[in-house]
């Protein structure tokens, strides 16, 4: 047996980029892009910050509309 | 991950200082500690969830409140304080930790409070501090070992028992949250979660009938005012093209007040000779007719003159005749006395002379009277024809002078029209008037239209002002409007991408179902006897999240297991479940912690699980109570030769102590 680096950063590596992977090709992309920069934000922060996801959301909205 | 050492100072029952060091060794990774009921098997499972995690609630073990105090309370006497410190040690990525953490409590009245709020904390990493604060370290363990995969770390026997055992609603539920933890989709339920919160930001008025219906109603406002201000607008154009129309005429009419102006002088004198000669020429008429009328009565007077010459004397006599015999009658009348005899008058003769002298007043009826009368008369009129004659020598003087004057004036007008050959004059004299009261009444209609115009052009600058009020109001219901379908196009996309999201996760639970399922099914038949596995088929946990065991003939048979059997069923789950999360194949990468685990199982089965689970995990933690641990499961432990350290929890009054064994012969002489 070895202790190869399974630690819970690279479960989570692997499992967001696996979530993200599926994210882009299953949603739509606005629903993707609104869906990852929440989804990036929770990962950098930690935790669900309302006022930087309404932020990100207002942004999707805005560069759509460019 | 490999656990190296649990160092405890006054922590629950142990009070002073111990150690528990953990078999990290390849060969041997199976560290027992036996303890009988009560002596603090639960409290070491629980100074490692503090230890590594700072965990002080235990939801996961069936205790009371109080079992969170972790000072030992035999320190904490009446104003008393203490404080409990646990030390952990562990291998992971090449390097060795070292956390530490101390709470201290105190009795207060005979009340224990713990300062839970207040935990010291120190992390080491090769034995250099690491991190400064709490935030940190909890975040290094996190990432360490994720929430999802804490909970397999610390197999509680009986839990899993009854959570397998039990297909309830909640145990169904409790399993899908394990599964779910398990797979690490927290940032996928967060990101849900953080999408929803977005979604219910909107408003739930989403409903836009009522800007619409005041949006038609302000439309349908404006395009009253819009035909309004059209109507007043062809109403000023036609006034205006009126106006062009009339200043046209004016500019012709100018142009024939100039023509007039420009020979006015001329014209006037025209006029002015006009009159003169239609007056001289009046004067004309009458002398002609004065003469025609008197030149009768010249021709009387002359004949009555030359006639009256010869007869005058005759007529005097006559007139004075008459006249004296008048006065002479008058006069004897009024004598009362008779001309003859000089005697008064009788009766008779005066009404008699009366008579005669009314007779002889009496015009009609006395020809004396009358002859006289007409004889003054023709008397005064032959004298007068001497003046008829003067009369009509001046009549014919004025008229020969009038006809003289009359010729004078038409040579004058004669002359100043041969002065301006190229004007006419006479036209330009009757059309200047005629152009002057055309010109009057062109500009009096211009000035009218202007009026009218001014008039008009208020009520469109009112109206106007109303439209843009109506426009204003119309962008403002546009605004809310186009905000509306902005929320609209909001909430259809959160609700769309929720509903993905959610998808997914659904997909990737079925995934990990169907994962779980293969692990937990390669466990289970290795824990099975071959005579189990001759009948048990397979192990898998449905869609509804209830573990279902089926035969040979793909028959459900789950319910009809033995205890034991369910057992390794939720050891082969669990272990499954570790390894999914894991990600990890063939054994999981982190220590696993066993509470009573072969409590349920028989011997053979008890063999199985304990040939089996050094294998299957890194580091594998038992805590067996006494009669798990009996000489035959020794003799199983003692052929695997996987046991590293071996430690038994010896209980007295409220304290326990823990005594190392060097190995499992010199435990069973102990016990």
């Amino acid at each position: 047996m070895s202790d190869t680096k399974t630690n819970d950063t690279f479960v989570r590596d692997i499992k967001n980029q696996k979530l993200k992977s599926d994210i882009t090709n299953k949603l739509n992309k606005k629903e993707a892009k609104l869906a990852l920069l929440i989804l990036s934000s929770i990962e950098r922060e930690g935790k669900i910050n309302h006022q930087t996801i309404q932020e990100l959301a207002n942004k999707v909205f805005e560069d759509d509309k460019l | 991950m490999r656990l190296l050492t649990l160092k405890l100072e006054n922590y629950r029952r142990f009070i002073g200082k111990h150690e528990i060091e953990f078999a990290n060794d390849i060969e041997k990774n199976v560290t027992i500690i036996r303890a009988e009921n009560g002596a603090g098997k639960t409290g070491i499972l629980m100074a490692l969830l503090f230890g590594l995690f700072g965990i002080v609630k235990y939801d996961q073990f069936q205790i009371d409140n109080d079992d969170d105090v972790m000072v030992s309370r035999p320190l904490l006497s009446l104003g008393k304080s203490a404080t409990a410190k646990v030390e952990i040690e562990f291998f992971s990525d090449n390097s060795k930790y070292k956390i530490v953490r101390e709470v201290t409590a105190n009795n207060l009245n005979n009340k224990i409070y713990q300062d839970n709020a207040n935990i010291k904390i120190k992390f080491y990493k090769d034995g250099l501090d690491q991190f400064s604060n709490k935030e940190e370290i909890d975040q290094f363990m996190n990432n360490l070992i994720g929430e999802n995969i804490r909970s397999f770390l610390f197999f509680d026997g009986v839990r899993y028992m009854d959570l397998f055992k039990k297909p309830t609603r909640e145990s169904k539920k409790e399993l899908k949250k394990i599964i779910e933890k398990m797979l690490n989709i927290d940032d996928l339920d967060k990101t849900t979660e953080g999408i929803k919160y977005l979604k219910a930001t909107l408003s739930e008025n989403t409903n836009d009938t009522k800007l619409n219906t005041d949006r038609r109603d302000l439309l349908n406002k404006k395009l009253e005012l819009v035909g309004k201000r059209n109507s007043i607008e062809e109403t000023i154009n036609e006034f205006e093209r009126q106006n062009e129309e009339h200043k046209e005429n004016l500019e012709i009419h100018e142009e024939r007040l100039n023509e007039y102006l420009a020979h006015e002088d001329k014209i006037k004198e025209l006029e002015e000779l006009n009159k003169n000669h239609d007056r001289v020429d009046s004067s004309i008429k009458m002398a002609i007719s004065m003469i025609k009328r008197d030149s009768d009565k010249l021709f009387t007077d002359n004949i009555l003159f030359s006639f009256g010459n010869e007869v005058r004397e005759e007529l005097e006599k006559l007139a004075i005749s008459n006249n004296q015999t008048i006065s002479l009658v008058e006069n004897i009348l009024q004598s009362n006395k008779c001309i003859c005899c000089d005697e008064p008058l009788d009766e008779k003769r005066r009404t008699n002379l009366t008579n005669l002298l009314s007779t002889m007043r009496s015009e009609e009826h006395n020809d004396s009277g009358m002859l006289s009368i007409n004889a003054e008369f023709v008397l005064r009129a032959i004298n007068d024809s001497k003046n008829s004659d003067d009369f009509f020598l001046e009549q014919t003087r004025i008229l020969e002078e009038n006809i003289e004057l009359k010729n004078s004036i038409y040579n004058e007008i004669l002359k100043l029209k041969d002065e301006f050959p190229m004007v006419d004059l006479e036209r330009a004299s009757s059309d200047s008037s005629e152009a002057k009261s055309s010109y009057s009444m062109v500009k009096a209609r211009i000035e009218f239209n202007e009026t009218e115009i001014e008039k008009r052009q208020k009520e469109l600058d009112e109206i106007s002002e109303k439209i843009n009020k109506v426009n204003e109001e119309i962008e403002d219901v546009d605004r809310q409007i186009a905000a509306l379908n902005n929320e609209k196009e909001k909430f259809e996309l959160y609700d769309s991408t929720i509903k993905k999201l959610l998808k997914l996760k659904e997909e990737y639970l079925i995934e990990a179902q169907h994962n779980i399922s293969e692990r937990a099914n390669e466990y289970f038949m290795k824990l099975l006897s071959q005579d189990d596995r001759a009948s048990i088929r397979s192990l898998k946990i449905n869609k509804d999240y209830q573990i279902e065991a089926y035969n040979n003939l793909e028959q459900e048979v789950f319910a009809d297991l033995s205890a034991g059997q369910k057992l390794l069923a939720s050891m082969a789950f669990t272990m499954g479940l570790t390894a999914v999360a894991a990600n990890a194949k063939p054994t999981t990468n982190f220590p696993l912690v066993m509470d009573t685990p072969m409590s349920n199982l028989d011997k053979a089965n008890r063999e199985r699980l304990i040939n089996t689970m050094p294998d299957a995990v890194i580091q594998w933690i038992l805590t067996p109570m006494d009669t798990e641990l009996t000489l035959s499961e020794i003799s199983v432990f003692d052929k695997t030769n996987k046991v590293g350290k071996i430690y038994s929890l010896v209980k007295s009054d409220e304290t326990s102590k823990i005594l190392e064994h060097q190995s499992l012969s010199a435990y069973e002489e102990v016990f």
